[in-house]
């Protein structure tokens, strides 16, 4: 008994030990750049990889809000929210329409459909730019949020495949039942389907969120006026390879750039990891 | 049935595309035809003086340009209140990126800030207005201005951009480190052999690297060396479908020299050299290095900024028998009007305000380079802060001791550049011979100019 | 392919094949919709100008196959770019996968202290695209960087060395740079594996299965449709690795790091050759149709499906 109780003590640690020195590894960047946010503009190169701060001070942060041309961070911030919230529960919510189509029911074409969708992700992005850029701005789409968010609407193939992934592991007895309780496709999907995804889904929208909070090219070719700029666009103008850069303040956005994803990600992990465990459900 | 269904999709989608694209290329090819018809001729019908004009106006810069520059819009716009200029500013990276996809859609902006190595790619493809109407009929004032600042915007005898302000390179020096090295500063008379003994002299006494890079780097330093050897010399050809010097030999020495100073210490390896991004990032700033040698004239403002003591300018090195100066005046950026603006005249006349303005230029305080209007120097030389002093006297220096600049670069010029670059980094650590990589380079870049003048 | 297996399998109970072709293509439909507004008519443009010298600036011009010819007989570039994506791809990938699946591992229970360790190794994952990190970057391997303090007080290093600029080292550094942001990966294995119902583990302690036949009877068949997806996409994003090196090192130095996608950015944007560009896409596409049709075609043999009722 003893013995036993050592040796869990003794995993126990190693677990922890581990983790935390890998952990390490894992911050130190981190923990660099929240660091360098605070230090003045010499400190930042000189004892560049010092984890403290000679002082706490928030000078970067004031002067990196003011930003460009009189418009300032809460601009960007509000630009970046509006775009990212509204495409997160676009991707989210159409990608799982298209998932349980794919996944689950058999119609004509599906084959031939779903190989379309996976070749749609093997083109680089980078020469989809100018035919997208022309077909928008024909819209008359160019420098508002439109070009950004409403393409969100209509699934996201890297979500779709994921969702159809995890419907992969639900049984199909499920749906059965549900037919027989005279459940028709939509009711099976939202009643039967939705919740058991559920990990899916805030995993995709942590993805979501995060990838349209950090994309640069799409608002840089979309979005001319300076007003509707995001983050992610206005962080770049800090740096310019002729002048003096305010590293300072462009560490200071940075880290609270990183703050919305972070929360993000720290509220939706224990969704995830929640899961349908829980329910207790049996093959 | 599969199959059908996927055959009527497949109809459908290439219907749709075609529908698109067909529309897209004719109103291409329309805009095109109204370019051509239009290159020169100056449409003043359109617009009157008194009409509601918005454009947009480009440009990339730092924190401090993007202010200077919205300051000078507003009081631009006091003047001219029927004038709304619509700010689209962004950093470098990205910029050009953003002005290709609007060129290919047939959206570039009014006024749009320029490069040097673009604008005759841009010009080229008719996408630029020729202004050189608007200094006839006295529009754009150049009066103060001289031919040599006027002369990086002219391709085929047409003006396509305005310089915004003039640039050399320089080398940067710390003479400290000099001092307490014992060696002689540098003088504008300095040769490339001279050049060798100081760098090497100062990493001996001192085990600090004599210079950051080679004067020039690989591709103006090069440029600057094969221009010494003849009045018909340059990189590029004055056309730009090949190169523009017939002797490997100089390409050779260049880099021999290169090789050598790298081997002996005395400048880092480009491993080094590649991580400093930003001229607060330089090893003179870091006191690594005593010397930085490629680098344009205006960015002592900042290298002296961040270095936060007093540092001296100089001429790169002359060659012993040299034929003429490799040295030249550069444009640092330009303004271009589109070809396809609606308001011609507007565009111009900000241009030209940008350019003459005094009150405007006290805003901008020679931040894109020297002013090229003597007017607007003599206006701010007295209260200019040390930096922009010594860069005023650097620029007037090298007018003494220059040639004209050379032809404009081709396009293809992106793309050797990378090769250039490739082939020195494969010469410093000795995967390639300085003779070898003469050769190599002369076929690929020949080949790729060829390939680009089609 | 699962799910096409599925579909394949003649389901008994399914012969409303009608309102099953209704119901399917209403609801793939905000997904077909977008495909053919949004998708197919830039994919179809460049198709189109992988057949044309197109400078961007002016109309294509057709030259038909003239691309594809340059690209395999004269591009030494090409060739180099395949290499190098080819190397990262076939080390970073199975590396942050093994690495992502691991730590799920280690994360799956609901212990003291585990949403904090998750959120830890996750950091990473969300400064990867940001302009950050190219400084930081540099701040652990340049010249002046964290490894080499560390190494230099170790008295292990003779010379001044920056891992991102060696033409030795550089690619691995971007490789680390890779694995060490296994978040994405992390995070879908987590929830692959809580997907699990809780009741197989428990009939396997009762029939007296220890950790390691768990892991092999019970957890990898279970999450064999979410390794399917991690490796197909995981792989894709291996092959259009692009930010880091465009960030970091511009493929330097002299292409030890340059990736095909950077290479394609570079001609159509850099050098304005977007025909070219549009070709170097598509036979990219090529290649990782093949790969991915691989994986598909094998996965019938060792993905296993809830769904498919035996």
């Amino acid at each position: 008994m003893g013995l036993r109780k050592e040796k869990r003590i003794f995993t126990t640690i190693a677990y922890h030990g581990f983790i935390w020195i890998f952990g390490f590894f894992m911050m130190y960047p981190v923990l660099w750049l929240i660091a360098s946010s605070f230090k003045d503009e010499a400190e930042i190169f000189q004892k560049s990889y010092s984890l403290i701060p000679s002082s706490l001070k928030f000078d970067n942060y004031m002067q990196g809000w003011k930003g460009f041309g009189g418009i300032s961070f809460g601009t960007f911030f509000k630009n970046s929210f509006v775009i990212v919230i509204l495409s997160t529960i676009g991707q989210v919510a159409s990608s799982a329409l298209v998932a349980y189509g794919f996944a689950r029911i058999k119609f004509v074409g599906q084959r031939v459909l779903f190989a379309c969708m996976i070749i749609t992700m093997l083109l680089p992005s980078q020469v989809l730019m100018i035919p997208q850029y022309i077909l928008f701005s024909r819209l008359g789409w160019v420098n508002s949020f439109r070009p950004l968010v409403v393409p969100s609407y209509f699934g996201y193939p890297f979500f779709i495949f994921l969702m159809m992934q995890f419907m992969e592991g639900i049984p199909r007895e499920l749906d059965e039942a549900a037919r027989i309780d005279g459940c028709n496709q939509w009711g099976i999907f939202f009643r039967i389907l939705l919740p058991l995804i559920r990990p899916a889904m805030i995993t995709s929208a942590i993805f979501s969120f995060y990838w349209k909070w950090q994309d640069f090219f799409g608002p840089l070719l979309y979005l001319k006026k300076p007003n509707l700029y995001p983050v992610s666009l206005a962080l770049k103008m800090f740096s310019d390879p002729a002048a003096v850069t305010d590293w300072g303040a462009m560490f200071a956005m940075s880290t609270l750039s990183l703050v919305p994803v972070f929360i993000i990600f720290v509220m939706c992990q224990k969704y995830i990891v929640e899961g349908i465990s829980t329910t207790g459900l049996k093959g | 049935m599969a199959k059908k269904w996927s055959v009527l999709l497949i109809a459908m989608a290439l219907m749709t595309s075609f529908a698109l694209f067909g529309c897209s290329n004719a109103d291409d090819t329309s805009s095109k035809d109204n370019a051509s018809a239009g290159t020169g001729t100056t449409d003043t019908s359109q617009s009157s003086d008194n009409e509601k004009v918005t454009m947009r106006i480009t440009w990339w810069g730092s924190q401090t340009r993007h202010d200077q520059t919205l300051k000078v819009l507003e009081m631009f716009q006091e003047k001219y209140p029927n004038i709304t200029f619509e700010p689209e500013f962004t950093a470098w990276d990205g910029y050009w990126e953003k002005i290709a996809t609007e060129a290919a859609a047939g959206s570039l902006p009014d006024v749009w800030q320029q490069d040097y190595q673009y604008i005759a790619q841009y010009a080229n493809k008719g996408l630029l207005l020729d202004m050189q109407p608007y200094v006839d009929n006295g529009k754009l004032d150049l009066t103060n201005v001289d031919q040599n600042s006027i002369a990086g915007g002219i391709i085929n005898d047409k003006l396509y951009g305005i310089n915004l302000g003039n640039n050399s390179l320089c080398m940067i020096y710390d003479p400290e480190i000099f001092k307490q090295a014992g060696v002689a500063e540098p003088t504008p008379d300095l040769t490339w052999e001279d050049y060798v003994n100081t760098v090497k002299t100062i990493h001996e006494k001192t085990g600090l690297y004599g210079d950051e890079n080679i004067p020039g780097n690989y591709f103006h330093g090069l440029n600057h060396y094969i221009r010494q050897h003849g009045p018909e010399y340059d990189l590029y050809s004055e056309d730009g479908t090949k190169l523009g010097y017939d002797n490997d030999k100089w390409f050779e020495e260049f880099f021999s020299m290169e090789l050598d100073l790298v081997k002996t210490g005395a400048i880092p390896l480009p491993e080094i050299r590649n991580e400093i991004k930003t001229p607060e990032e330089g090893l003179v700033v870091s006191k690594k290095a005593a010397m930085v040698g490629a680098i344009n004239s205006n960015q002592i403002v900042a290298v002296a900024n961040a270095a936060g003591r007093p540092l001296k300018m100089t001429l790169l090195p002359k060659a012993k028998d040299q034929v003429r100066e490799g040295q030249y005046i550069k444009p640092s950026m330009f303004f271009s009007i589109s070809q396809d603006t609606k308001y011609p005249d507007q565009a111009v006349a900000f241009v030209d305000y940008f350019i003459n303005d005094i009150e405007a230029n006290k805003v901008m305080m020679a931040e894109r380079g020297v002013p090229i209007s003597s007017k607007v120097r003599e206006a701010l030389t007295p209260s200019l802060p040390d930096a922009q002093k010594q860069m005023f006297d650097y620029v007037d220096l090298v007018i003494e001791n220059s040639s004209p600049i050379g032809p404009p670069q081709p396009a293809g010029h992106a793309e050797i550049d990378k090769l250039l670059k490739s082939l020195e980094e494969q010469i410093c650590y000795e995967q390639i011979t300085p003779a070898d990589a003469a050769i190599k380079f002369r076929e690929e870049a020949n080949k790729i100019l060829a390939q680009n003048a089609q | 392919m699962v799910n096409i297996q599925t579909v394949k399998d003649k389901r008994k109970g399914i012969n409303k094949s009608g309102y099953n072709n209704l119901a399917g293509y209403a609801f793939i439909s905000p997904w077909l919709i977008g495909f053919i507004i949004f998708t197919v008519f830039p994919m179809l443009l460049a198709l189109y100008f992988s057949f044309t010298e197109y400078d961007v600036l002016s109309t294509p011009k057709w030259i038909g196959l003239e691309n594809y010819r340059n690209m395999f007989t004269s591009d030494d570039r090409f060739r180099t770019a395949l290499s190098v994506t080819f190397q990262y791809v076939f080390t970073a990938i199975p590396l942050r996968l093994i690495f992502a699946l691991f730590i799920a591992m280690l994360f799956v229970k609901n212990r003291k202290l585990v949403p904090l360790y998750r959120t830890i190794y996750y950091l990473p994952s969300i400064i990867g695209g940001s302009v950050a990190v190219a400084v930081m970057w540099r701040q652990l391997f340049g010249a002046d960087g964290a490894l080499n303090g560390v190494l230099s007080a170790l008295g292990l290093l003779d010379k001044q060395i920056s891992w991102i600029g060696n033409p030795d080292t550089s690619l691995w550094t971007l490789i680390l740079l890779a694995v060490w942001q296994f978040g994405s990966p992390m995070l879908i294995f987590l929830a692959g594996l809580k997907q699990i119902p809780s009741s197989y583990y428990e009939s396997a302690s009762i029939d007296g299965a220890n950790g390691i036949q768990q892991f092999v009877k019970i957890t990898l068949p279970m999450l064999t449709p979410i390794i399917l997806f991690n490796l197909v996409m995981q792989v894709i994003s291996g092959f259009m690795a692009f930010t880091e090196s465009y960030i970091i090192t511009q493929g330097g130095p002299f292409d030890r790091t340059l990736f095909y996608a950077l290479y394609l950015f570079q001609q159509g944007f850099q050098f304005y050759n977007m025909g070219y560009a549009c070709a170097l896409a598509w036979v990219l596409l090529l290649i990782m149709g093949v790969f991915t049709a691989i994986i598909f075609k094998t996965s019938n043999y060792w993905v296993y499906s809830e769904s498919k009722g035996e």
